[in-house]
């Protein structure tokens, strides 16, 4: 805008000389040693205050509604991001209990006492990895098969598609109540199967593993569906010539889907996967409606150890500080991970 | 003369519009939705009906949140409900935020026992919340299986084993036992075994249990008793299912209605569930006793605390002055019968509980197993620590139910240590 405006200009009035109207004033060192005498008309003079002034106008203008895009999303950052951070950090670095009022300023004092808690060390970061981890690898691999399997055309393919966006549709909470009934020793159907065909009754939710493998199950329930349809999307929309081209070279099926198929998927895979960990991480409607972090605070993760110190003890200073190290780790793991996906991706492209 | 006629006519159309809604007082009730309040808001409502200058309008809050959420309102410059559900163990964290309320109609008719439980540290002489329900506790049992009601432990898994063993029954005792459920068997069975969480035991007034250093007194051979009966149940005779620890009481309600065990240890006031054809096997089938009494304990025991409502002093004066009417009326006897009836809750105004005692049989087993048992105990702490000791000792109760027998003492030597940290400034 500012350069043709300056090309325009220079056209119009100078006759395409290479001196543009307006940087050249009649008596300056460039016009006395050329012997040319540059006197701009007053025409030439108004034109150019105006197109100035227009351009002045142009940008403020732009600069408004540049301002106007921005400023509703700018807001929403201040007010539901920025400030709710800040003012958690404001109370972790100070004494606050419900019915303390001293709000005396103690430093980091509430994340070391997080650091040094065993039950925190113990406990909570253990759970948080491992459920991470177990539920994220169930729910892809599952995802990764369902969806190849539902790639295909078979008699019923509408209603089973159908039938796999149900648990989609059901809020964390509901799966979480569902699965604290399906497991129940007295009036479950698991263990009522379980006895039928031979087995004793295994009392599920009284143990840190038993009780673990139901939220874990519940998940992997809940979530794979989402996996499946996403990857299904990317499947129908794969190109058919090199799966083709590989068939008639000899590729057997497993080829197929290990040298063209996944690392076709994998893009896809990287986001599912990144959004699924993140998630799993902050993993907390089940396993509160499932154990509430029991049986003895066994099956907590970092969201119910933060809600626990929050809600249940009122200490709302390390109820922040451990919700804010567990941003600070999560920060950190998907950094890790978002590098490690995409190094796979690339070298999986790479040799696509 | 025109323009005079339209302003008066604006002038009275103003006044017809805003004069009774003006006039009428919003009364906001926050409670948490259980059987019994929601009994006690309907009667509000039909107050209100009669009583067209107040509109009340129920605030129901997850238990969960209740306490955190309804704490924060009252310290607030002005809390958003005028009638709060005060439970009998907040008083202590609640009593500077709370109205005077003892000049509330019918009042005078509760025993002061019943309101001193808010603020049990003796400093305020007037009450800070009208109690509105018993929530006394105990055993229902199978009265068409179990004709003499346990007195002891013993006897409670003597009974248990012989109704397993005929195949009548395929528990015999379940009860809540995971936090806050653990009323009605880990805190009952310690506390009928003359234990407690905190010494000396049985002690409620917080300058006295300051003055001891706040000593723990979980390694007591009273607890370790209660729990190692409790591991027995589980582990060896197994008169409880094995997947007790992770009981709630509604959990543990489900297998009683069902017809599947022989005694629930719950409020009173659950009787009404209990005992409804609709939704459980065994009604018609049930009576109540208290608990029994451990090889520690001085007989079978209760309590005999209550549920209240509390006004917030930072609430508008016409507010207070409203919400007094409206509180005033569900402790009259009108509403207390009803509660009585339809839920089971033992009423709180002294004559009505004589009355009902000479004319309700009924009435008379749950007065003789609750507010007339032989140890009564008030059964909470009354120190705002109190939310989350008890939480750190239940926790540590179930690690040791669901470790060795060998390591409970070990396992509550750890609870110890935790239960110090919390009151170390």
């Amino acid at each position: 805008m500012k350069k043709s405006s300056k090309r325009s200009l220079r056209n119009s009035s100078t006759g395409g000389s290479s001196i543009p109207m307006g940087w050249s004033y009649p008596n300056s060192q460039r016009d006395r040693m050329s012997g040319r005498n540059w006197q701009r008309s007053k025409n030439d003079l108004d034109i150019e205050a105006e197109l100035e002034a227009g351009r002045r106008y142009g940008l403020n203008q732009r600069r408004k509604f540049m301002w106007g895009l921005i400023l509703p999303a700018f807001l929403t950052l201040i007010f539901f991001e920025i400030l709710p951070v800040a003012s958690a950090f404001w109370t972790s670095i100070h004494r606050a209990r419900l019915f303390d009022k001293s709000r005396i300023f103690v430093g980091l004092d509430n994340y070391l006492h997080l650091l040094k808690d065993p039950h925190f060390f113990g406990t909570v970061l253990p759970n948080t990895f491992l459920f991470t981890f177990i539920g994220l690898t169930l729910e892809t691999a599952l995802g990764v098969v369902i969806a190849l399997l539902l790639n295909r055309k078979f008699k019923g393919e509408t209603l089973v598609r159908v039938l796999l966006l149900f648990p989609l549709m059901v809020a964390p909470s509901i799966s979480g109540i569902l699965f604290s009934w399906l497991f129940n020793t007295q009036f479950g159907i698991v263990d009522v199967f379980l006895e039928a065909i031979g087995f004793y009754r295994v009392p599920w939710l009284a143990g840190r593993w038993t009780a673990m493998s139901v939220i874990v199950i519940s998940d992997v329930w809940l979530w794979t569906p989402w996996f499946a349809i996403l990857l299904l999307a990317a499947l129908q929309v794969q190109p058919l010539e090199p799966v083709e081209a590989a068939r008639i070279d000899g590729a057997n099926a497993s080829q197929v889907f290990f040298n063209i198929t996944l690392p076709y998927l994998s893009p896809v895979l990287t986001i599912c996967m990144l959004i699924r960990t993140f998630d799993l991480f902050r993993q907390f409607d089940q396993t509160w409606v499932i154990t509430t972090g029991g049986p003895a605070r066994s099956t907590e993760f970092f969201s119910i150890y933060a809600y626990k110190e929050f809600f249940e003890y009122t200490r709302y200073d390390l109820g922040n500080a451990a919700s804010l190290l567990g941003a600070v780790v999560m920060m950190i793991f998907g950094i890790i991970m978002y590098r490690t996906f995409a190094r796979i991706t690339m070298s999986e492209r790479e040799k696509a | 003369m025109k323009k005079l006629w339209l302003i008066i006519l604006i002038l009275f159309c103003l006044a017809v519009w805003a004069g009774p809604a003006g006039a009428k007082v919003k009364i906001r009730v926050v409670y948490q939705p259980f059987t019994i309040h929601n009994q006690q808001v309907k009667w509000m409502q039909e107050w209100a009906k009669k009583n067209t200058d107040v509109e009340i309008e129920p605030v129901p809050l997850a238990y969960e949140l209740y306490y955190p959420k309804v704490s924060t309102a009252i310290q607030s410059p002005k809390c958003e409900y005028d009638i709060v559900w005060h439970n009998d163990d907040w008083g202590m964290a609640w009593i500077d935020f709370m109205e005077p309320v003892d000049d509330v109609e019918n009042f005078k008719r509760i025993p002061r026992h019943l309101w001193d439980v808010f603020w049990a540290d003796k400093k305020h002489p007037r009450a800070s919340a009208v109690p509105f329900i018993g929530t006394s506790a105990g055993m229902f049992y199978r009265k068409d299986l179990i004709t003499t009601p346990p007195k002891t432990w013993k006897d409670v898994e003597a009974v248990s084993l012989k109704l397993m063993k005929e195949g009548k029954v395929k528990f015999g005792y379940v009860g809540g036992v995971k936090y806050p459920h653990a009323y009605f068997t880990l805190l009952a069975w310690m506390w009928a075994n003359q234990g407690d969480i905190l010494a000396p035991p049985f002690e409620r007034d917080k300058e006295v249990l300051a003055k001891n250093g706040w000593k723990p007194f979980v390694t007591d051979v009273t607890m370790i008793e209660a729990l190692e009966f409790w591991w027995d149940q589980i582990h060896k005779t197994k008169t409880v299912p094995a997947d007790f620890v992770g009981y709630t009481r509604t959990a543990a309600m489900a297998i009683f209605q069902a017809g599947d065990c022989a005694m629930f240890g719950e409020d009173a006031l659950k009787y009404g569930d209990v005992n409804d054809p609709a939704k459980s096997k065994v009604a018609g089938k049930v009576a109540f006793t208290s608990f029994p009494s451990g090889p520690h304990g001085k007989g079978p025991l209760s309590w005999d605390v209550p549920w209240g409502w509390g006004i917030p002093k930072n609430i508008p004066e016409e507010n207070k002055k409203a919400a007094k009417r409206v509180i005033g009326y569900v402790i009259s006897d009108e509403v207390q019968l009803d509660m009585w009836k339809t839920t089971g809750g033992i009423p709180v105004t002294t004559d009505l509980r004589e009355q009902l005692s000479k004319t309700d049989p009924l009435f008379r087993e749950f007065a003789v197993a609750t507010y007339k048992a032989p140890v009564l105990v008030m059964s909470a702490g009354y120190y705002p620590e109190w939310p989350q000791v008890h939480s750190i000792w239940n926790d540590y109760c179930i690690k040791a139910l669901m470790g060795d027998k060998k390591d409970i003492k070990k396992v509550m030597a750890q609870c110890e240590e935790e239960l110090k940290k919390v009151f170390k400034k």
